[in-house]
């Protein structure tokens, strides 16, 4: 089997697990106990994907032996380039991939598609062109069969939240860019989920709406300390954010390193950009991440 | 939002969307009126050349008739109890096959969107009696199924099937992979899924397949009347080229015309309302 298992690394990119949490993992075969423990623990990970060529078909470690855990109300960024994993770790919490090695645990049980707990948001506004703003706010209410009224009543709490009163009635043809965005982090609100997982949800945006869509995500997780999940490529994005960067590697995915943003909050992200702490922050996790 | 440059003569919003408004609905006044005027002008052009033509014995009236003769036929016809026997024959035919044909082909769309399997083992099979020229079938059915109008609805249903059914396929299988991952995400449950997802998103290809298959329906039902019926349209245009009045063929394909373009026309309009998110 031409299947490598990333035997040329170097120290520094070793898969570390952050102290403390090394002896953690208490998830393991008890499942029921949900009042302490992380919110999305990760242990000895690993997936494979199978990729066909036309010299044949070979098997691609997407991700190899991943540690990782988040705490309740942190909020983590994942960085990496692209074909690092940082994705496919994203949906194994999430419940859209199975991992084939190792343990996932959400709100210690294993990640299931559509559990109440966790809230979901792409790059991709994924707004029902069919719907206007405020129905695709309620929809997971609506699924979940909350009431009209006070789905309709929460949905537009949310619009307004995120700077959008006087859109409700608006289709998703009729939104700018920014905006649909904006719906769509109301949308991930709505179901006041405990865990947020976020694919690369500003990815699409110019680095302007970027930064205000920063700062909402920022204000309303403030409000309401949820566990995030953030998967990102842009390393000032994530440091600006979280309160923890993780760096992954690609060939085979793996996580180089776990660095703590001792930034205070609330954090002003107009005001950041002229931080040092910041940028030495930055330039320190740009140097681990190598020239990849 | 936050910009600061000011424009530096005072608006007042409201009046400036009132005018905004009004010079927006002027502007559509003036476009329909001048495609109208000029479509008028094309009509009344062609009729005038083809009359004219035909006045200076360029062509021969008793093979293309002119656009008085047919006017006369008309206005001779369009009164009669007759006539409108045969309108009405024909437009229950159409629909009658139009209805049941839509009906079954989203119900059997439905069927094998539920099974990719089952999807790939008949796909061939349909494939194959759709590429078939069904109007061939037309003096078949007449012998199987008489000259009254059981043969025109199943040679309208024969067709309209068969382009409902592509239609609502593709609506129906190609759902927007971030939607589905989205609607699962919330929490949605099976009902929910097809409820709310998938017949919502299948719902532009499903109409304008049976925008088409109208058509196609009306087709269908004038050629079967014209290989054999009592009644019908179709019987008429077939029973006056019989006896060369060709003045009275193309009266009854402009009636046809008319009444296929009012049909198609409403039909969009239904469409329109419906699919006013588009």
């Amino acid at each position: 089997m031409p299947v490598k298992s990333g035997g040329i690394r170097s120290g520094l990119e070793q898969a570390q697990t952050p102290a403390g949490t090394t002896q953690g993992l208490p998830l393991n075969g008890a499942s029921k106990q949900q009042g302490s423990g992380a919110a999305i623990s990760f242990s000895h990970v690993g997936q494979y994907f199978l990729l066909r060529e036309k010299s044949g078909a070979r098997a691609i470690e997407a991700l190899h032996d991943v540690n990782l855990e988040i705490q309740k109300h942190e909020f983590v960024a994942i960085v990496g380039p692209s074909g690092c994993g940082k994705t496919t770790l994203l949906n194994i919490a999430a419940g859209l991939v199975q991992q084939q090695f190792g343990e996932a645990r959400v709100n210690g049980a294993v990640p299931q598609a559509g559990q109440k707990n966790v809230a979901y948001m792409l790059a991709r506004d994924a707004l029902l062109p069919w719907r206007t703003a405020i129905r695709n706010v309620e929809y997971g209410l609506e699924l979940n069969g909350v009431a009209k009224k006070e789905r309709r009543h929460r949905a537009g709490e949310l619009l307004a939240a995120v700077g959008l009163s006087g859109y409700e009635n608006a289709y998703r043809s009729q939104l700018s860019h920014g905006m649909r965005q904006r719906v769509a982090l109301a949308r991930t609100f709505a179901l006041d989920s405990s865990i947020l997982l976020m694919d690369e949800p500003f990815g699409a945006l110019d680095s302007h709406l970027k930064i205000q869509l920063g700062e909402l995500l920022l204000s309303l997780w403030e409000q309401n300390k949820r566990s995030v999940m953030f998967v990102t490529h842009d390393l000032h994005e994530a440091i600006a954010l979280a309160d923890r960067v993780i760096v992954m590697r690609p060939k085979p995915g793996h996580i180089a390193a776990d660095i703590p943003i001792p930034l205070p909050r609330p954090r002003n992200l107009n005001s950041l950009q002229v931080n040092s702490e910041y940028h030495e922050l930055y330039q320190h996790i740009w140097s681990v991440m190598g020239n990849v | 939002m936050s910009e600061n440059t000011m424009a530096p003569v005072a608006i007042d919003p409201d009046a400036w969307v009132r005018s905004q408004l009004r010079a927006a609905s002027a502007q559509r006044l003036r476009h329909g009126l001048s495609v109208w005027v000029l479509r008028l002008v094309v009509i009344g052009g062609a009729l005038f050349l083809w009359q004219s033509l035909v006045n200076a014995r360029v062509l021969d009236p008793f093979v293309v008739s002119s656009p008085q003769a047919v006017g006369a036929f008309l206005l001779e016809n369009l009164g009669t109890g007759k006539f409108w026997t045969d309108v009405q024959a024909t437009v229950l035919a159409t629909l009658i096959g139009f209805v049941l044909a839509s009906i079954a082909g989203v119900v059997a769309a439905f069927v094998l969107a539920q099974s990719k399997h089952l999807h790939d083992v008949v796909d061939p099979i349909l494939t194959f009696f759709n590429s078939m020229p069904r109007v061939a079938f037309a003096p078949l059915f007449v012998v199987w199924f008489g000259l009254g109008i059981t043969s025109k609805i199943v040679l309208a249903f024969s067709l309209c099937f068969f382009i409902v059914l592509s239609g609502a396929l593709v609506g129906l299988t190609q759902v927007d992979s971030d939607l589905n991952t989205i609607t699962r995400q919330l929490g949605a449950n099976r009902r929910q899924h097809f409820v709310k997802l998938v017949l919502p998103n299948a719902l532009p290809s499903i109409a304008a397949s049976l925008r088409l298959a109208l058509i196609y329906g009306f087709l269908a039902v004038v050629v079967g009347e014209m290989i054999g019926s009592s009644s019908g349209l179709g019987q008429q245009i077939a029973y006056y080229s019989g006896v060369l009045r060709m003045d009275a063929v193309f009266g009854i394909l402009l009636v046809l015309g008319v009444l296929v373009s009012a049909a198609v026309a409403l039909m969009r309009a239904v469409e329109n309302y419906f699919l006013r998110w588009q």
